[in-house]
């Protein structure tokens, strides 16, 4: 399972939604509940299921669902 | 003035109240006190030609976010502050904008330090994700010894009446004045110990507030002068009354004792008890102190909530950005706030 199919059932468990379908240009805007409480979960559930670790900073430049992989692709290769 | 790829964040002017205002009503609750009385949010979070708010514009200068805060000095500049009213508008493009907030709020505006008293459980996991210290105030509470039945405090039986107050000669001497109490008490020698809490926030916060009375002891021992003072806050329910210690100023140990004193003062006022809200003072000092700890008596309530009355235990959760040490007390941000208008 590619980095965007993981993300969708981490986003899917966090958010409790079943039916969420995500894809690389999907924003806040577009999925009801991610906040920034949701979003930190989120980032806690990547760091858990992909073991990396991600800095404050980092987890705030994130424009859509696309960079988060493009993040996870590049804390995984660095381990 | 701070920029995001889609907000820009800055400092409230008094031309933003109305927005505030208007942003509290729409996406934080439509009966909020300070909808009610403006005056109460001018005194709490007016300052100058300031508000005290941090607040996130979208690129059509719609406000997207607020993060309000209570300064302890004056100046802003290395004062401790607490925040308050953390708030963002729901899918507003960017999932991180509360806590850009946040960090714009404790970086960026030269402030000592920043925490909350209150704060939402829900959002624990972001702070302790930023790297913040979390937890919860401990609740202790003294009992009127004299009274043979408590309708407010419950269940009330199998209680012991009193704790082990060591006797060390403490009395308390109400200041009804800022200028008096200052002849007896200097906290500009504290200010080294965030929060610190100066002349200029003690004069307004407990001897100016528009709505609440509060009472300010000075404690002595055998006639001595400390460095230290309690504040206190009547409050009635029905016929029955109670008495909420909400903050503390001075030396810890000079609370050791305190309890002989303070049930002088539930029999004086016919309270049933006095509760006290802190993280951060030692338990062996509360337990020399005469308090004793709610949570040694489970299945004990004792009410937070008066405005309206709620008869049940409240953790009040904090969060703290001082790497340090630190003593905070239900009347630090805004917990000990009015919650109704009919006053």
């Amino acid at each position: 399972m590619d980095e965007l199919n993981q993300l969708q059932e981490i986003f899917r468990e966090v958010l409790g939604t079943d039916s969420l379908n995500i894809r690389a240009e999907t924003t806040a805007a577009d999925v009801p509940g991610w906040d920034s409480l949701n979003h930190i979960m989120v980032v806690v559930a990547i760091e858990k299921h992909f073991r990396i670790k991600f800095l404050a900073q980092e987890v705030r430049g994130w424009k859509n669902v696309g960079e988060i992989c493009e993040a996870i692709r590049r804390k995984s290769a660095a381990k | 003035m701070i920029t995001t790829s889609l907000h820009r964040i800055r400092l409230a002017n008094r031309a933003d109240r109305k927005g505030i205002l208007d942003f509290i009503r729409d996406y934080w609750n439509p009966d909020h006190i300070y909808l009610k009385s403006e005056s109460l949010f001018d005194f709490d979070l007016v300052h100058g030609d300031k508000i005290n708010f941090l607040l996130a514009f979208d690129q059509r200068d719609n406000i997207d976010g607020i993060l309000g805060f209570i300064p302890y000095t004056a100046e802003y500049e290395e004062s401790d502050v607490f925040s308050v009213l953390w708030m963002v508008k729901p899918r507003n493009g960017d999932p991180t904008l509360g806590i850009s907030l946040l960090r714009a709020l404790i970086e960026d505006m030269g402030f000592r330090s920043v925490s909350t008293v209150g704060a939402n459980p829900k959002t624990l996991p972001i702070y302790e994700f930023l790297g913040y210290s979390t937890g919860q105030l401990r609740h202790h509470f003294i009992l009127n010894d004299q009274l043979s039945s408590f309708s407010l405090i419950q269940p009330a039986d199998n209680l012991p009446r009193a704790g082990s107050a060591s006797k060390t000669g403490s009395a308390l001497k109400e200041y009804s004045t800022y200028g008096e109490l200052a002849h007896h008490f200097d906290p500009t020698s504290y200010r080294d110990r965030p929060p610190y809490k100066s002349p200029w926030y003690l004069e307004r916060r407990y001897f100016r507030h528009p709505v609440y009375k509060y009472m300010v002891f000075h404690i002595t021992r055998n006639g001595t002068d400390t460095n230290s003072i309690i504040v206190t806050r009547l409050v009635r329910k029905d016929n029955a009354a109670v008495l909420r210690m909400v903050d503390f100023i001075g030396e810890p140990a000079d609370l050791e004792g305190i309890a002989l004193p303070i049930r002088d003062l539930l029999r004086r006022n016919a309270c049933e008890y006095l509760d006290f809200y802190q993280h951060g003072i030692a338990n062996e000092i509360l337990q020399k102190a005469g308090f004793l700890s709610k949570d040694d008596y489970p299945g004990l309530v004792i009410p937070n909530h008066f405005e309206p009355f709620d008869a049940k235990n409240i953790a009040i959760h904090f969060f703290t950005a001082r790497q340090g040490d630190i003593c905070l007390f239900k009347a630090d941000g805004d917990q000990d706030r009015p919650n109704r208008s009919t006053w």
